[in-house]
């Protein structure tokens, strides 16, 4: 039961982390991808699907910049087939950007779409197939595979016909830059948030940790990671004070045949550290039981969700086992530390 | 010369205002065997912890081989080198094997598994108990148990050994092997024996019987 009680604490922990650190790392990934080197969103925006900016701003920008920038349109679906759909609108140039393993991208003006690898899969799509999307039907052109979860499982559209479906035409989400001379990077930066008050532009390497929403996931991902190791804590302390309660008199068998009390001591930490070991890879497991839940799940929508714990999570969560493992001793380690052996021995 | 000396020893439970020694006073030569006898509540059990430093005296010395017993270090190191108990519920740890039990008193002294686990083999092979020497105590009699309980007791081969009422919880056949146990390792490696015991058939085996009542000695 201990080893469940110190298993579902890290479960949610890794659950957790895994979801948030793949959110943040997809995300920066699919700037990567497409080779961009400055973003630029509305000033305020807590996320880019909050962003809106106007076309007239856009054309400022590429009048200041004095070359085209690519504009991106991104939010959510609500389709029979996810609840949370992404759908993203680009323009044609940037269709060359995505990784298309089969058929076509979508052409400027038309209403033809190109759906990601993991959603192909999912609804058994190929090129020709048709697509329900906004209350209409749209036609599948292209597969895509981007190597992302979180684009993988989304549909790609014309910019137009995007702004359409989600009900932002004459807006967008993000305007992305990209510069000849990379050297210049933060002085172009540094000059559009000067000239364009209602614009944040962000370098590549800051545009994630600048996701506000990103920053209140991780508050909370803490609060829950914390509020968790305490509740493990707790269960393994009650664990080893009931072992320390149990065995008193073993305690002071093995004080009378000489062991000092840190032997003792040093024994329970084993007990310890073989508990939490164990409510680690019982975490782990339950984590990745609960990643494919909720990647199966409809009311979450698919694609988004990991499937796998990254080794640094892995790794990360056998650190916070150590230290629940420590910490958990405390408290025992106390009573047996003052435990006279006679007390022990008369223990009933 | 005295091996042992209890010089004017007096335990006081200031909580339960109980004096269950009142400067008890005896010596013990070394390689001799010594019963306590008295009735229950006497102190006896007490008498045997003091000597053993599981608690210390409100007054008086305990000196062994001329030396006070706080001379000897911790006193879980003077245990771990000095004593061997034996206790009348033969206290087994329940999560050991009858070998891991018998060796514990030598994980005290830092000797490693093997050398460990050797010497206790040895033990339980003196004891009759080979066959049993990786079972759980749970899984063998009390007699059993208590020659296992003798055989941890004589393992780290201790100058003196403190039994408990060790024939209290067992028939007669299995109380007379046990005892015969301390004895012959009495005489084979010289050690002091001292048992706190009812049984007058055992004390008459003893070379030497101390009376105690009320926490004083009477003879």
């Amino acid at each position: 039961m201990t080893i469940l009680g110190a298993g579902v604490g890290i479960a949610i922990y890794v659950a957790i982390v895994a979801i948030t650190n793949n959110l943040e790392h997809e995300t920066e990934q699919i700037i990567n991808d497409y080779n961009l080197d400055i973003t630029v969103q509305s000033k305020g925006a807590p996320s880019p699907l909050h962003s809106r900016i106007k076309a007239a701003e856009i054309a400022n920008l590429q009048g200041f910049l004095g070359f085209r920038v690519d504009p991106m349109v991104v939010g959510g679906v609500r389709e029979e087939w996810n609840s949370y759909g992404m759908l993203m609108g680009i323009s044609v140039s940037m269709a060359s950007r995505f990784g298309l393993i089969e058929g076509s991208p979508p052409t400027s003006g038309s209403r033809d779409v190109m759906v990601g690898t993991i959603l192909a899969q999912k609804l058994g799509l190929k090129p020709g197939d048709s697509l329900s999307l906004g209350g209409g039907s749209a036609k599948v052109v292209g597969i895509f595979s981007m190597g992302n979860r979180l684009v993988d499982g989304s549909v790609v559209a014309d910019l137009a016909e995007a702004q359409r479906l989600l009900g932002r035409e004459g807006y967008i989400n993000i305007a992305m830059v990209r510069i000849s001379k990379k050297e210049e990077v933060k002085s172009v930066v540094k000059e559009i948030n000067k000239r364009f008050p209602t614009l944040k532009a962000l370098t590549n390497a800051d545009f994630v940790g600048n996701i506000r929403l990103f920053r209140t996931i991780g508050t909370f991902t803490k609060s829950v990671a914390i509020i968790s190791f305490i509740g493990s804590c707790l269960v393994v302390t009650n664990t080893l004070l009931m072992a320390v309660f149990e065995r008193t008199r073993e305690v002071g068998i093995l004080m009378a045949v000489g062991w000092r009390p840190w032997l003792v001591i040093r024994m329970l930490l084993a007990e310890s550290l073989t508990l939490c070991l164990c409510g680690a890879l019982a975490g782990n497991s339950m984590a990745l039981l609960i990643l494919k839940l909720l990647n199966n799940s409809e009311a979450v929508g698919f694609g988004w969700i990991p499937v796998t714990i990254s080794q640094t999570t892995f790794l990360a969560s056998l650190g916070v086992t150590l230290i629940l493992a420590l910490i958990s001793m405390i408290w025992p380690a106390v009573i047996l530390y003052r435990l006279s052996p006679v007390e022990a021995l008369r223990h009933e | 010369m005295n091996f042992l000396m209890v010089d004017r020893l007096s335990k006081l439970y200031p909580k339960d205002n109980i004096e269950a020694l009142k400067g008890v006073t005896f010596s013990v030569s070394e390689g001799e065997v010594v019963a306590v006898m008295g009735p229950s509540g006497c102190g006896k059990s007490t008498l045997l912890n003091m000597i053993g430093a599981l608690d210390r005296p409100t007054s008086g010395d305990i000196l062994v081989n001329g030396r006070p017993v706080k001379e000897y270090g911790p006193a879980h190191l003077f245990r771990a080198r000095m004593i061997g108990f034996v206790f009348q519920f033969h206290h087994m740890v329940s999560g050991m094997t009858l070998a891991e039990n018998v060796a514990a008193p030598l994980v005290a002294q830092g000797i490693g598994k093997h050398e460990r686990m050797k010497r206790a083999m040895e033990l339980l092979e003196n004891v009759g108990l080979e066959h049993r020497a990786h079972f759980l105590p749970s899984r063998v009699s009390g007699g059993e148990r208590q020659r296992a309980a003798v055989a941890r007791a004589l393992v780290a081969t201790p100058k003196i050994i403190l039994a408990d009422e060790p024939t209290g919880n067992l028939d007669s056949s299995a109380g007379d092997a046990v005892f015969q146990l301390m004895l012959t390792h009495s005489r084979d490696k010289g050690a002091t024996v001292i048992i706190a015991t009812h049984n007058a058939e055992i004390a008459g085996l003893c070379d030497r019987t101390i009376t105690m009542r009320d926490g004083c000695i009477t003879n």
